[in-house]
Formats: C-alpha cells, sequence, structure tokens
C-alpha cells in the first residue's frame, strides 16, 4: 500500500478518516496487519475479559476517546495499532498498559514511518 | 395466526430415550451430529468452560482441567531460566514447548518473522494469528518455527490465551519462577491444532499459580 499516496488524499486526521481510507484500498491477502472497522469492538470487549491493574480499562478507552482514539489493525501476533489526532499507539496483545509503545505521529505518518524501517518496535514485525 | 406447536417425530419415550442417548455421548466427548441434535431437541453439554465470557462464535472457552502435573523432577529449579521447543513434526507442525520462566525473561522474546508461516496458516482475514506456544511477553521467539502455531486470532489467541499468559506475568512480575508448558493436540493429520494445553505451576508455595487449561482452537 502506498501511505504517501493515500496521505494526500485524508481531509483530516482522524483516525476514522485513515481507516476509511485503508479499506476503501485493496487488502493484501498475506497482509501482516490486518484493518478492518470490528477490531475496535474486539479490543473494547478483551479489555473487559483481562481486565486487571495492570491493563487497560474501559476508563481508560473511554478518555483516550476524547482526542479520537480509534484501533484500526491487529497483527498477525495479535497486537493491535490504535490512533488518536495526534498520536499512534503499538498495544500489545496482553493490554499491559507499561508495555504501550507510543509514537508522537499521526498514524498516515507512522505507516510511512513503519514502511521506511523508520520506527522501532519491539511488538510489532520488523517490516510490513 | 396462532403459532403452532412443532410436534415431536417420535413418541415421547423414543424422545427421551434419545435425548438421554445423545447426552451420554456428549458428556464422553463424542460428536454427535447436529441434525440428531436437532431431531431430539437436545444439545449436549461436552465441557465445563472458565467463567470467561465466550464471544460470539461457537467456542465454549478457556476448559480448566485443575492444577498442573508436573512431577517433581519437572519441577526442579535452576538459577537460569529456560525455554525449550520441541521438534516440529513431519506435517512441519509446532508440537510443544517447555519453559522455567524467570522475572528477567518479562519482554526478552520477539515477534514473529514475518517470512514464517506456521502449518495451516491463510492470513489474517481468516481470522488466522501466527501464535506464539510461549509468548512473546515471556521470552518466547518470534524466529524459531517450533514456537509458533496456527491459531484463530479471536477468541483462542487472544482473548483467551492471553489471559492465562497474563496470569503467569503477574506471578513473574511479583518475582515468582513459574514451570510453564503449551502443548498443541492435533487432530490427525489436521494442520491446524484441534486445541491447545496450558500448564503452569508456580515454584513458590502458595501461589495462585498452579493449572492446567484447555482451549479450544475453534473460532
Amino acid at each position: 500500500m502506498d501511505f504517501e499516496q493515500l496521505k494526500e488524499t485524508l481531509p483530516d486526521a482522524k483516525p476514522q478518516t485513515f481507516l476509511q481510507a485503508i479499506l476503501s484500498q485493496p487488502q493484501e491477502e498475506d497482509a501482516e496487519l490486518t484493518f478492518s472497522e470490528e477490531i475496535d469492538e474486539q479490543f473494547v470487549e478483551n479489555c473487559k475479559i483481562l481486565a486487571s491493574p495492570e491493563t487497560i480499562s474501559e476508563t481508560d478507552v473511554e478518555h483516550w476517546r476524547k482526542q479520537e482514539f480509534l484501533v484500526v489493525a491487529q497483527s498477525l501476533d495479535g497486537d493491535y495499532l490504535a490512533g488518536t489526532l495526534e498520536q499512534t499507539f503499538v498495544i500489545p496483545s496482553s493490554l499491559y498498559k507499561e508495555d504501550i509503545e507510543q509514537f508522537d505521529k499521526q498514524l498516515i505518518d507512522f505507516f510511512i514511518a513503519y514502511e521506511n524501517k523508520e520506527i522501532t518496535s519491539a511488538i510489532l514485525p520488523k517490516e510490513l | 395466526m396462532a403459532n403452532r406447536k412443532k410436534k415431536p417425530p417420535f413418541n415421547s419415550t423414543i424422545m427421551l430415550i434419545g435425548s438421554l442417548i445423545i447426552l451420554i455421548l456428549g458428556a464422553v466427548g463424542v460428536k454427535v451430529p447436529d441434525a440428531l441434535q436437532d431431531l431430539f431437541n437436545v444439545q449436549p453439554q461436552t465441557t465445563t468452560p472458565s467463567s470467561t465470557p465466550a464471544p460470539k462464535g461457537d467456542n465454549p472457552g478457556p476448559i480448566e482441567n485443575g492444577k498442573a502435573t508436573f512431577s517433581a523432577e519437572e519441577l526442579k529449579d535452576n538459577s537460569n531460566g529456560w525455554i525449550t521447543y520441541h521438534s516440529l513434526d513431519r506435517l512441519k507442525r509446532a508440537t510443544g514447548a517447555d519453559a522455567l520462566l524467570k522475572p528477567a525473561m518479562v519482554n526478552t522474546g520477539t515477534s514473529a518473522n514475518k517470512d514464517i508461516r506456521p502449518a495451516g496458516f491463510i492470513s489474517g482475514k481468516a481470522n488466522h494469528s501466527r501464535g506464539h506456544l510461549i509468548g512473546r511477553q515471556m521470552g518466547g521467539s518470534g524466529d524459531d518455527p517450533r514456537n509458533l502455531t496456527t491459531l484463530y486470532q479471536n477468541p483462542v489467541n487472544t482473548p483467551y490465551m492471553t489471559k492465562y499468559e497474563n496470569q503467569i506475568r503477574v506471578a513473574l512480575d511479583r518475582g515468582e519462577t513459574v514451570r510453564y508448558r503449551v502443548t498443541p493436540v492435533y487432530n490427525g493429520n489436521d494442520l491446524l491444532a484441534e486445541k491447545i494445553i496450558l500448564e503452569a505451576k508456580s515454584l513458590k508455595t502458595n501461589s495462585p499459580i498452579d493449572f492446567s487449561v484447555t482451549i479450544l482452537n475453534k473460532q
């Protein structure tokens, strides 16, 4: 997927806009990341099932929603990619808060950097 | 229009006997064809699901088998933790992994190598995950095919398997040492495991970590 080109088409920085733009493109069958509108719902459900003092709570998610927080993708290993208006989060499937990786980039800029191998993550595969 | 009550196809004695046979077969783990279950209007109860709620599919949720069954020899401590991956079988399927987990091993694992596709893996769109046997957060490798098996992403890999991995993580963060074993179980030559069995026991006396749990690999 050409994220540089996709960026030109985005009217705003909302994660929902980014996700819709991604979903309007054909997805590769063997992609490392699965983009879907359902992943956010599954994420919230898993927050309930895995609830503990160490993991992301529904209250955390509600708070982040004020910044348009949305989970947009899941890796083949079960980890999540989420964004707000200004940041991108790589969230491990454990939902451990202390293990979340935070990047001061909008989703589209994060993916451009990831594709260019400029992102260092202990959670995500080294390349798309 | 009045609702018409569905009339049973047999008399009540035959219906009762049929229902009992289905329930008994279900209790001993025999898969009864759906058509027969419908005919006798009964659903066999084959498992004892844990308190974890089942998502939308027909996975009953983790089945808790009681305590782990490690031998005294298997519970011997070692100043260093270790992980042993069992050999791939002739179908290149992961067959299991054993570990002695130490706190220092937390988050030392690696994410799965994009060039590795475990047996039976189709795609993320097929709800497949490249599941670590020993999870990354416990030091499991994503670069060793012996540690990767195809699991349904939701609900098997996460949240079901993750739920138990997180319990172990809590114990490790408390400074405990945990003996751990993960065993995928295959049905014949099927490339996807039918189920996965997790066993964990803390070496600390009175730790709550002492369990064996079976998770069916179905959506």
